[in-house]
């Protein structure tokens, strides 16, 4: 058996074998988060009765940003802890919800009939949602003291999440 | 059946509306910017489709927000970057030749390089081995001619 000639086809093909190992390790379809770290983008929407809110408004306090939406089954499933985790932690944590895609008609129904401890805000044109760089709903997102974006969590919210980047945005 | 092409008719007509709509302030030349810009950015909720095609409404939206900065004087270059720090580069449709995904670009020419190389090496060994089996098989006639003359002058 030729040896050099073995290590060098090797050689040859590991970098082929990384690259198809590295492609194949990461999901195509999701999106990156680009956000990490970086200051969270400024909004300045309607709350669901009306009132203006903006990111301004909460300068200083932990936020959790939830997109939903009253046709998203997922978002059904979370909903409940959201609204727990909304009472439990009311004096610490902000809660907002952003509907998404929807109407305030749909929302409202959906909230009447699920309860609702959150501040909800419309996005009327999604433009809040881009600029979080939302690509379905659920989407939350952590904030911290200081307005950085800490975690994005797409898809629906488990307990064991909620809670350790609830702990990581209150401390920070 | 018909009433499925009806609706695929209502759907196809509303799409057309809507983005008609986001683009009527717009200027002939600041729509096919518009549409240029929006034919590389990926639709988050769809296949692999640009925000230019796509029906769906995430992607009008990201569209009509196209045509709003286009409509503000924002540059192409800004506008896609805009969509970076949102999407990262997984919103391009089609990758930069920057950073890591040079190789994506670099690769498969040096792979067809590499390849090609190989096939004119093995080539001319095999050629050199011919060449080299052919002289064997002469010169072992050669060594037989004269051991048979040996043989014929040792058994006079």
């Amino acid at each position: 058996m030729n040896w050099r000639r073995t290590w060098i086809g090797v050689l040859l093909v590991l970098p082929f074998i990384g690259l198809l190992a590295l492609g194949f390790g990461t999901d195509p379809h999701a999106v990156p988060f680009v956000l990490k770290g970086e200051d969270a983008p400024s909004f300045s929407l309607q709350s669901l009765e009306g009132e203006p809110v903006g990111l301004k408004d909460y300068r200083g306090k932990p936020i959790v940003m939830n997109f939903w939406a009253s046709w998203c089954e997922p978002c059904k499933l979370e909903h409940q802890l959201l609204q727990n985790a909304a009472r439990r932690f009311a004096e610490e944590v902000v809660f907002l919800g952003v509907v998404y895609q929807d109407t305030p008609e749909a929302a409202q129904q959906f909230l009447a009939r699920h309860g609702n401890q959150m501040t909800q805000l419309l996005d009327p044109e999604s433009k809040t949602a881009i600029d979080y760089g939302v690509s379905g709903v659920p989407e939350s997102f952590f904030i911290n003291r200081q307005g950085k974006v800490i975690h994005k969590e797409p898809g629906v919210l488990r307990p064991e999440r909620l809670f350790s980047e609830l702990k990581k945005i209150m401390q920070d | 059946m018909k009433e499925v092409k009806i609706l695929m008719t209502m759907v196809v007509v509303l799409f057309l509306c809507v983005k008609a709509q986001g683009s009527s302030a717009l200027s002939a030349e600041q729509k096919i910017k518009a549409e240029s810009i929006g034919a590389v950015l990926r639709c988050p909720v769809c296949q692999g489709m640009p925000i230019a095609d796509s029906p769906a409404t995430m992607a009008v939206e990201m569209m009509d927000l196209v045509y709003e900065k286009v409509a503000a004087g924002q540059s192409e270059e800004e506008i896609i970057n805009y969509f970076i720090g949102r999407y990262g580069e997984w919103v391009l449709l089609r990758p930069t030749t920057k950073g890591f995904n040079l190789f994506v670009w670099i690769l498969p020419p040096i792979a067809l390089l590499l390849a090609c190389l190989l096939i004119v090496y093995r080539a001319r060994r095999a050629k050199e081995k011919e060449t080299g089996q052919e002289q064997d098989t002469l010169a072992s006639k050669d060594s037989d001619d004269t051991i048979e003359a040996i043989r014929r002058e040792v058994e006079i």
